[in-house]
């Protein structure tokens, strides 16, 4: 829509309802109705991390504590929730999502931005696509999303949160402010319970209070995000959805050992180090390598590089480190010592491998759930909480 | 040596060989055929090193002795020439003199002496297979091989004799192909069993030899060697090393959804919908329900495409992620006019039988839907 000479952003938030709780029901159909709450052990020091819209009707929400959804539900279903599912799910969704545009930016598993500018010849009006959407992710992966509509990503959530469960909003060009300055002011994403409070003491309570309120003031109390309340205050927003790249950059880590080496069971754990690291981040950024290339300096400034492309994109720590070791066995010799060890991910994409293995003892189900369980630990514990055995070097 | 011979055999013996040879290579030799002449006829041998070929064939010995030529340009002279007799002459410097008709080439060989020992291998024959028998084994497992020059030991066949029969078995990783036929004579010890990894270049040079439905080729191993021997023709091959994976662990037993469809309904549809599948994956959807079957692709890049039909199926809903070139390889080797995909769910294998052959199968993992 052309408005003023400048091309409007048509920016949908597609955003999963209660998604956890759903993919358990689509998995479990005698669940749907029933308060089911996705967590750790109830009894345990976990919390809440999905909770279905009957165990909201009792007070229960996200990231409250296990114990005191208990309490307020005795009678809940809780589950420990499988997490290399959900990825399936979400990754089912995302395919939904991306036939659509070029444009989407994946927010986390259940969320995610899709930027319908300049598609309506394409898909016809927006309102009537993102219908089709939600249907269509109904359809095809069995779970409810809402959707909010906007010429930004920040109004866009906003809808999204305002219509849920099962909605969608759109806020048609120039009706942003009516639909914003009635809203309480915790409604604007980054605004957390404490700002509330603080806002109320003000005598802040909705979205217009704050837009009454001159900038110069805003800066003062807030330093910094003064001018980050103004401007969300108003619904503006200029950040764009990015899609995903593919094949534009790479993940590489080296080292340059403390002195040369020619301890091949040293390089070789060092080599496991680098790649666990690149592979922790490579899973980070939730994008899969297609070229694996090892990079070796001896002690005379001789570099090489070698690489090797695999059939199928993967994310896995193993199947990297076999095709790097294997790259090494190749390269190295005895020799010369070595001074700097290398490796980099390229030719990285969004697309998982999706055909399964004959000979594979583990599903791939097991897999995603070890590594998702290993970068878990590394997020609260640190990076070398836990090593696989080959990076590891005695003496 | 000095030889006449027809050029319709010569022609015959030297085409044979033109997938051995090596056209580049760090030894020049390896691009050359030898030729020894001796008694009534010729021999013509070629080798890359891993595998070895001998055939002899009628020829008038004037002057017997042996020369080396190159391979490629010999074929394509004796191609272009004449159906006359072929006069052969070596010269005391290894030239090579060719006459045919009112043509004549000179010809650079190399002495016979440089060129390898043929390797040895054994006359003790293990099996026996009919040409017709052991080209329809092959033709049946062969498009399983792994493409993947890093997977050495799924880079062939395996052959296994046990209780009288013979087993090819070929898988990629992905996906695999069984047959299993009556030998019409094994020396095995009955209770005793032979595997043998074949090398995927000495098949394709076999089935060229494979003319004739009716004679008989024989197996026999030495050593680190394979031949397979059919009158004085001879291929001789390394064994590939490394370990087959245990596969029969993975022919699923508990696969009891029955799905009877068409082949060439099936073929045909799975054709039309591939076009729009992934190029990489090709990954068509098998929805599976009560009495039909709709196969769909649906790709962001090219559209989608689905052609729903009817099968023979009372079972519960499934839905199935396959990649296309898989089943189809299978479709296009098998006669019957029904297949049955046998299923268990949606990430459990696909094993494709037919009725009138428990002796063949081949199984498709699925992709993740």
């Amino acid at each position: 829509m052309v408005n003023g000479g400048v091309l409007l952003r048509e920016i949908l938030h597609v955003d999963m309802d209660a998604f956890f709780v759903s993919v358990e029901e689509v998995r479990d159909p005698s669940l749907v109705g029933k308060p089911v709450i996705v967590g750790g052990d109830p009894d345990g020091r976990g919390v809440v991390a999905a909770a279905s819209y009957a165990a909201r009707r009792y007070g229960i929400h996200s990231a409250m504590p296990l114990a005191k959804a208990r309490r307020l539900c005795p009678h809940a279903i809780f589950l420990r929730g499988s997490h290399g599912v959900y990825g399936d799910f979400s990754r089912r969704v995302f395919k939904v999502l991306e036939k659509y545009s070029p444009l989407v930016e994946k927010m986390s598993l259940d969320e995610a931005y899709v930027d319908l500018t300049g598609c309506q010849k394409l898909h016809g009006p927006v309102l009537e696509t993102a219908e089709r959407i939600r249907n269509e992710i109904k359809k095809e992966v069995g779970i409810n999303a809402s959707i909010g509509i906007a010429s930004n990503k920040l109004l866009a959530k906003v809808a999204s949160a305002f219509v849920k469960p099962r909605g969608i909003l759109w806020i048609a060009p120039g009706k942003e402010k009516k639909f914003l300055e009635p809203l309480p002011v915790g409604r604007i994403p980054g605004v957390g319970p404490k700002s509330f409070e603080r806002f109320k003491r003000m005598g802040v309570k909705t979205v217009g209070d704050l837009v009454a309120l001159p900038k110069e003031l805003l800066e003062e109390v807030y330093g910094k995000s003064g001018n980050w309340l103004y401007l969300k205050s108003r619904g503006i927003c200029t950040s764009p959805v990015s899609g995903h790249e593919e094949d534009s950059r790479s993940i590489s880590r080296e080292t340059t050992l403390e002195t040369d080496s020619q301890d091949a069971r040293f390089l070789e754990s060092t080599l496991s180090y680098l790649v666990e690291k690149a592979a922790t981040q490579l899973r980070a950024s939730d994008l899969f390598v297609r070229t694996v290339t090892l990079k070796l300096r001896t002690a005379d400034f001789k570099t090489v590089t070698r690489s090797h492309t695999l059939k199928e994109p993967t994310s896995e720590d193993h199947v990297i480190f076999n095709i790097a070791v294997n790259l090494f066995r190749k390269r190295f010799t005895r020799k010369t010592p070595v001074r700097l060890v290398g490796i980099s991910l390229s030719s990285l994409t969004r697309e998982s491998s999706v055909q399964t293995d004959l000979f594979e003892q583990t599903s791939h189900e097991q897999r995603d759930n070890l590594y998702q369980g290993i970068d878990r630990i590394r997020s609260k514990y640190g990076f070398r909480s836990i090593l696989r055995g080959t990076s590891v070097h005695k003496e | 040596m000095e030889v006449r011979i027809s050029r319709e055999t010569f022609l015959d013996g030297v085409q044979k060989v033109q997938g051995i040879v090596e056209t580049k290579g760090a030894m020049p030799i390896l691009s050359h055929l030898l030729i020894c002449a001796e008694k009534k006829g010729i021999t013509i041998e070629a080798t890359d090193l891993e595998i070895g070929t001998r055939d002899s064939y009628p020829a008038n010995v004037i002057a017997e002795g042996s020369v080396t030529l190159n391979a490629r340009k010999l074929f394509d002279i004796i191609k272009e020439l004449p159906d006359l007799e072929i006069h052969l002459i070596r010269e005391d410097n290894d030239w090579v003199t060719l006459k045919c008709g009112n043509s004549k080439f000179r010809l650079p060989g190399l002495p016979a002496a440089d060129f390898p020992a043929f390797p040895e291998y054994s006359q003790e024959s293990l099996m026996e297979f009919s040409c017709s028998q052991l080209k329809e084994m092959i033709r049946k497992t062969f498009f399983s091989v792994s493409p993947d020059e890093s997977r050495q030991a799924l880079n062939g066949l395996l052959l296994e004799n046990e209780n009288g029969k013979a087993n090819l078995v070929a898988t990629d990783g992905h996906r695999l192909a069984f047959i299993s036929r009556p030998l019409s004579k094994s020396s095995l010890p009955e209770g005793e069993k032979l595997s043998i990894l074949l090398p995927k270049k000495a098949i394709a040079e076999l089935l060229k030899l494979m003319e004739d439905a009716d004679s008989a080729f024989s197996f026999s191993t030495l050593g680190n060697h394979l031949a397979f021997i059919k009158g004085s023709q001879v291929i001789v091959s390394r064994k590939i090393d490394g370990k087959f994976p245990n596969y029969q662990q993975v022919i699923p037993k508990d696969n009891n959804l029955k799905i009877k469809i068409d082949r060439d309904i099936l073929s045909h549809a799975l054709r039309r919908v591939s076009l729009l599948a992934d190029e990489k994956s090709k990954m068509v959807r098998f929805d599976i329900q009560k009495g039909n079957l709709t196969l769909i692709s649906d790709n962001s890049d090219f559209g989608a495409a689905r052609e729903e039909f009817p099968i023979v199926y009372d079972g519960e809903d499934v839905s199935i992620g396959l990649n296309a070139k898989y089943v189809l390889d299978i479709l296009n080797v098998t006669e019957d006019q029904e297949v049955i995909l046998n299923l268990k769910d949606q990430n459990h294998s696909c094993m494709i039988t037919v009725e009138n052959d428990s002796d063949y199968l081949g199984i498709v993992m699925p992709m993740r839907i």
